[in-house]
């Protein structure tokens, strides 16, 4: 798998641990159970640096994809987009190629990750 | 109502972790998802639970280390329980090295939203002295088995 899109499937993930952190309804439940959240500042440089190591036209396509979605990189599951659930070609299962390190959803755009091993 | 035993499969129990500190302790648990076959990247997924941790520890007291995280890296949820009869520090809550590890990650996007009541669930049955004494000293995984869903049975 090319490192782009790992990077982008890391950066959605601590996206999606920031929000939840942010969220108050979401952190009570979890600090009911006896989790503590304190240091939500470590992710947010974790993110910076992370970003850094983003091809830049990856960024902007992440950046938009979440103010228009909310969730920029989503998982195909039974080669099925799960941001749309449209059908994802069999031709996008063959491995990523230097031209093109990040597949996007033919129908809705967004960033697709293939987590089926 | 939810059921970890449901959740927890063999090859997902860890009878005794090699791993004697908190990130090798992580790391041997993703590799025990990864064996499963359960994820293609076990990268993705052991830095999702290591930021988690910089939040604060899942270290949650009494023994016990409720490690979680969501990542696109898992396509359904996994429960990972692990022992340690040494104890690892795992920076908790209480300062007391954990014994009792239970992994929990999910996709997400979860249809049945089941990530928060089973990691409810978790912490639930292992705020019992018995229950943890028993995981501790269950023999094998059928015994564990057995124990959960008598928890699970008197919730």
């Amino acid at each position: 798998m090319h490192e782009q899109i790992d990077y982008l499937v890391s950066l959605q993930d601590l996206d999606t641990l920031i929000r939840e952190t942010r969220d108050e309804k979401r952190r009570a439940e979890l600090e009911s159970m006896g989790f503590t959240l304190d240091n939500v500042e470590p992710l947010e440089s974790a993110r910076e640096a992370l970003v850094k190591r983003i091809d830049e036209r990856f960024v902007r396509v992440y950046e938009r994809l979440t103010v228009k979605y909310g969730r920029a990189v989503v998982p195909v599951v039974n080669r099925t987009c799960l941001g749309c659930f449209q059908s994802v070609p069999p031709s996008f299962f063959s491995e990523v190629t230097a031209n093109q390190p990040v597949k996007v959803c033919e129908n809705c755009g967004r960033i697709l990750y293939f987590p089926a091993t | 109502m939810v059921r970890i035993g449901e959740f927890l499969e063999e090859d997902l129990y860890i009878p005794e972790l090699a791993a004697v500190d908190k990130d090798g302790a992580l790391k041997e648990m993703v590799d025990a998802i990864v064996r499963a076959g359960r994820v293609r990247e076990g990268g993705l997924l052991l830095e999702t639970l290591r930021q988690r941790e910089r939040l604060g520890s899942t270290g949650i007291g009494r023994g016990v280390a409720v490690p979680h995280g969501r990542t696109l890296a898992i396509t359904r949820l996994a429960v990972v329980l692990a022992r340690s009869q040494q104890g690892i520090d795992f920076e908790a809550v209480d300062g007391k090295p954990v014994q009792l590890l239970f992994l929990t990650v999910a996709p997400p996007q979860e249809r049945s939203n089941l990530y928060l009541p089973v990691l409810g669930k978790i912490v639930e049955t292992v705020k019992s002295a018995k229950n943890r004494r028993r995981l501790l000293a269950a023999s094998n995984f059928d015994e564990v088995s057995e124990i959960l869903e008598e928890a699970d049975e008197h919730a």
